[in-house]
């Protein structure tokens, strides 16, 4: 990598967070890990047939994973070199970095040599090979007597005794999978130590303040902005822009430190704080608080902190300091309704400091990526001021509207605890309420504006829509896209539902390991998931059933590790396979070995799903 | 002189090379499977270069050769499993055998050893891709990565009984132990080949089990 091009970084770290997010970065695979290599002889075995002209075919039987060098083979009769013969064999040319460009020979090579009269005396063969990725041999040199085409056994090692006080370690097949834990965990230990690796600490912070901006535009962040505005229209008729600034800078900055604190105690406490952030309860309270902020942007009271509070903060309760530190104060506040939306960035750092214990950096990172979510609020704090037009009925139109999105989000967070067709419920509710906000049910006066119109349309479209969902629901749908699919299979004569392959549920490593051990020579999928795990309903009921998806899973032995209860037996097990909570998969090989870069944690998607379990096949 | 595995090896490298092999270990041969091996020269040869934390409580020996290519691809992984362990006691067993060059990377390292930069040699030599690399290629790559050469020849000379007598022990050390080829490590109790990054750190991990199983 450049150390002088930034650009090239950029670009580079953004295609490794992007990387990272499907999956953790490979590392150097090593198929013969752990493996001892063979003895030269039974590596590459030589036998030698006479041909009826007189000449010898030495013939070599490579054993598989092992290869030679096709430069390395030298022929000689008593002290004169033979002319190099033709060799033949499944020649292949490697063109590797650190090998440079050889040809070399797998499974055979093959070499007739003219002996000239020859019955009597020796040829002396001498070649070279490698075990891949495991070790190369020194040179070999054979004799093979003339008259029997014996060819003499290599000369005894002289290994002493002093050799048996090292051991193969131990084996890492399946049935008697690894000693450190069920599963041999794939390396790279999560994103931010594989950023690190490659880049430093900078680049750590860089990754997190880009993933930030990223997540800025999920729908968790949006509720934000008219917090932010409102923070900011309390300073009144004189708002500059710098003033709007140093505002929403304030607010940013404080949320940051939010989760900043948030890294440090995981740190501190060593427990799940993202079973905490996903618990039904803290759900419920999130759905609660959304609720709240709709009905005060409805007008039913106004959103402020406590006056006690603030004075507490500011010190005088007015003036400059005052009401940056309120407004810092709210966006500390607002970092916990951001908690739910950032479980794969959160998860990666958790991890890193789990493993590490390099709490700094941890904390940095989670740090900057609450600035970088920040970046578009200091823009909207710094521009909007001045860009919206002057106060009016229209303000009053548009905390309606953020109103409404505030439900929305409400109901967002809720439709993943709730059963779904009561998801599916609310939202019909809800798009009849803006139908109704918008004056669907509102008679039109001849003589209105193109925008009542317009609004009149958008909202009988919602009306419609409302009902749609209604019906779903009662059919027990629980697709918003998708309302009537159950109606549409049932018209179709039939349930077009597919039987889902079945996930056979653990919850101890020793269950675990006989799910894996009976799964033989197949791969295997470890879900890890729980009933409180939001992100993991979701994938059950959107990424699971899909056609694409059961087929890809077709092959592989599907295990679940049902986490919810949390028991100790089951904190062990996923500290061993460095999960830092549901949802995550992992692939594991028929020899218990973790597919590098494959691990998914967060939210799953169809996509990713598919990559990952494709390349565990790839491998294969 | 009784036909040691030692001998054919090297006899071996002298015909793939044509007879250019230097003459150094053929001469000492008889004299190197003479060496008395035992665990502790193995583990703590004073003259072996260390590096990682030399109070770690796990001993990997690393036996290794500046024209192997798997010990080039593992080097930095090597590297970087004992730089984030930080208690890894490192032991190098320069131990040339892929070609007749070998013997020179295992010179030039071990000389560097007089000046405190072993480890500077080592990764340097490790870093040069390919195996058929020239003593020239080496000096090269050594010079570059800020080694005192005049230092380095000065004892090349005067150090010279010293650094062939380490490369004996050595070799008598892998031939005792039945090596078959470089890479091979010993981690703890256990030996092993070329590994990737988890595999080392699983090794090491087992390791510790296993020696706080025998305390």
């Amino acid at each position: 990598m450049s150390q002088n091009n930034p650009w090239r970084r950029v670009v580079w770290a953004l295609l490794v967070m992007l990387g990272a997010l499907l999956a953790a970065p490979a590392g150097a695979r090593s198929p013969a890990a752990g493996t001892r290599p063979l003895p030269a002889d039974q590596a590459f075995r030589l036998s030698a047939t006479r041909l009826p002209d007189d000449s010898v075919r030495f013939a070599w039987t490579i054993a598989p994973g092992y290869y030679l060098y096709k430069d390395k083979f030298v022929f000689r009769r008593g002290a004169a070199g033979l002319p190099a013969p033709e060799l033949q064999g499944d020649g292949k040319t490697l063109d590797d970095p650190t090998f440079g460009v050889t040809t070399v020979f797998h499974n055979r090579a093959e070499a007739v040599v003219p002996v000239a009269g020859g019955k009597t005396g020796t040829v002396e063969v001498g070649y070279q090979g490698c075990q891949e990725n495991g070790i190369c041999y020194p040179p070999a040199v054979r004799q093979i007597d003339l008259a029997t085409l014996a060819v003499a056994a290599a000369p005894p090692q002289a290994t002493s005794s002093v050799a048996d006080a090292w051991s193969a370690p131990p084996a890492r097949a399946p049935a008697q999978a690894a000693p450190g834990g069920v599963i041999a965990v794939d390396d790279g230990g999560g994103m931010v130590s594989a950023l690190l690796n490659q880049g430093g600490a900078l680049v750590v912070l860089g990754s997190f303040m880009l993933f930030g901006v990223l997540l800025a535009f999920t729908p968790c962040v949006f509720p934000m902005y008219p917090i932010l505005a409102g923070a900011i229209a309390r300073q009144g008729e004189a708002v500059t822009a710098w003033r709007g600034f140093s505002l929403s800078l304030a607010y940013v900055v404080a949320m940051a430190a939010a989760f900043g604190l948030l890294g440090l105690a995981a740190a501190w406490s060593g427990q799940n704080l993202q079973m905490a952030l996903q618990s039904p309860l803290a759900i419920v309270a999130v759905s609660a608080l959304f609720l709240a902020l709709a009905l005060s942007m409805f007008g039913l009271f106004e959103l402020q902190l406590p006056a006690s509070w603030v004075n507490r903060v500011g010190g005088l309760g007015q003036g400059r300091r005052g009401s940056l530190a309120s407004a810092g104060l709210l966006g500390f506040t607002s970092a916990l309704i951001v908690g739910p939306c950032v479980t794969a960035p959160l998860a990666g750092a958790l991890i890193y400091i789990a493993q590490t214990g390099d709490v700094a950096l941890g904390a940095a990172a989670l740090f900057a990526l609450g600035l970088g979510k920040g970046v578009p609020l200091v823009v909207f704090g710094t521009l909007g001021p001045k860009a919206l037009p002057k106060a009016g009925p229209w303000m009053a139109r548009a905390r309606q509207g953020f109103g409404f999105i505030f439900i929305a989000t409400a109901i967002w967070m809720l439709s993943r605890i709730l059963a779904a067709e009561a998801g599916l419920a609310l939202w019909a509710a809800l798009a009849i309420g803006v139908a109704v906000w918008l004056g669907a049910f509102d008679a039109t006066r001849p003589d209105a504006g193109a925008g009542a119109r317009v609004a009149r349309a958008a909202g009988l479209v919602a009306a419609l829509y409302g009902v749609i969902l209604g019906v779903g629901a009662a059919t027990g749908a629980g697709d918003p896209l998708r309302p009537l699919a159950r109606l549409a299979a049932r018209g179709a004569g039939g349930s077009a539902l597919v039987q889902e392959r079945a996930f056979h549920t653990v919850d101890s490593e020793t269950a675990l390991r006989a799910r894996m051990a009976a799964a033989k020579d197949r791969p295997s999928l470890l879900y890890v998931t729980a009933d409180w795990c939001v992100a993991c309903s979701v994938i059950e009921r959107a990424v699971l059933p899909d056609l694409a998806v059961q087929s890809a899973l077709g092959q592989f032995n599907l295990i679940k590790l049902d986490v919810s209860d949390n028991a100790p037996a089951q904190q062990k097990l996923m500290k061993r396979l460095q999960v830092a909570g549901p949802p995550t998969m992992i692939f594991v090989s028929p020899e218990g070995r973790e597919a590098s870069g494959t691990r998914l944690v967060g939210d799953v998607t169809r996509a990713t799903l598919l990559a990952s379990a494709g390349k565990v096949e790839d491998a294969r | 002189m009784t036909v040691t595995r030692r001998g054919a090896i090297l006899g071996g490298a002298l015909l793939a090379t044509g007879g250019g092999f230097a003459g150094l270990l053929f001469a000492g041969r008889a004299a190197a499977s003479e060496i008395e091996v035992t665990k502790e020269m193995i583990l703590n040869d004073p003259g072996a270069p260390v590096g990682g934390n030399p109070k770690g409580d796990v001993t990997i020996v690393n036996f290794t050769d500046y024209n192997c290519p798997y010990c080039k691809k593992v080097a930095p992984v090597l590297a970087r499993v004992i730089r984030e362990d930080g208690k890894i006691r490192h032991v190098y067993k320069d131990w040339p055998v892929i070609r007749p060059t070998s013997i020179d990377g295992a010179q030039l390292a071990i000389a560097a050893k007089y000046q405190g930069r072993y480890e500077m040699a080592h990764e340097a030599l490790m870093k040069v891709p390919g195996s058929g690399v020239t003593r020239e290629q080496m000096r090269a790559a050594l010079e570059t990565a800020g080694i005192d050469m005049r230092r380095l020849d000065s004892d090349l000379g005067a150090r010279n009984v010293d650094i062939d007598a380490l490369i004996k022990r050595n070799m008598a050390q892998g031939d005792a132990l039945g090596l078959t080829g470089t890479p091979s490590f010993l981690i703890g109790p256990f030996r092993a080949s070329a590994l990737d990054y988890q595999s080392f750190r699983q090794a090491i991990a087992d390791a510790r089990a296993k020696q706080a199983e025998a305390k």
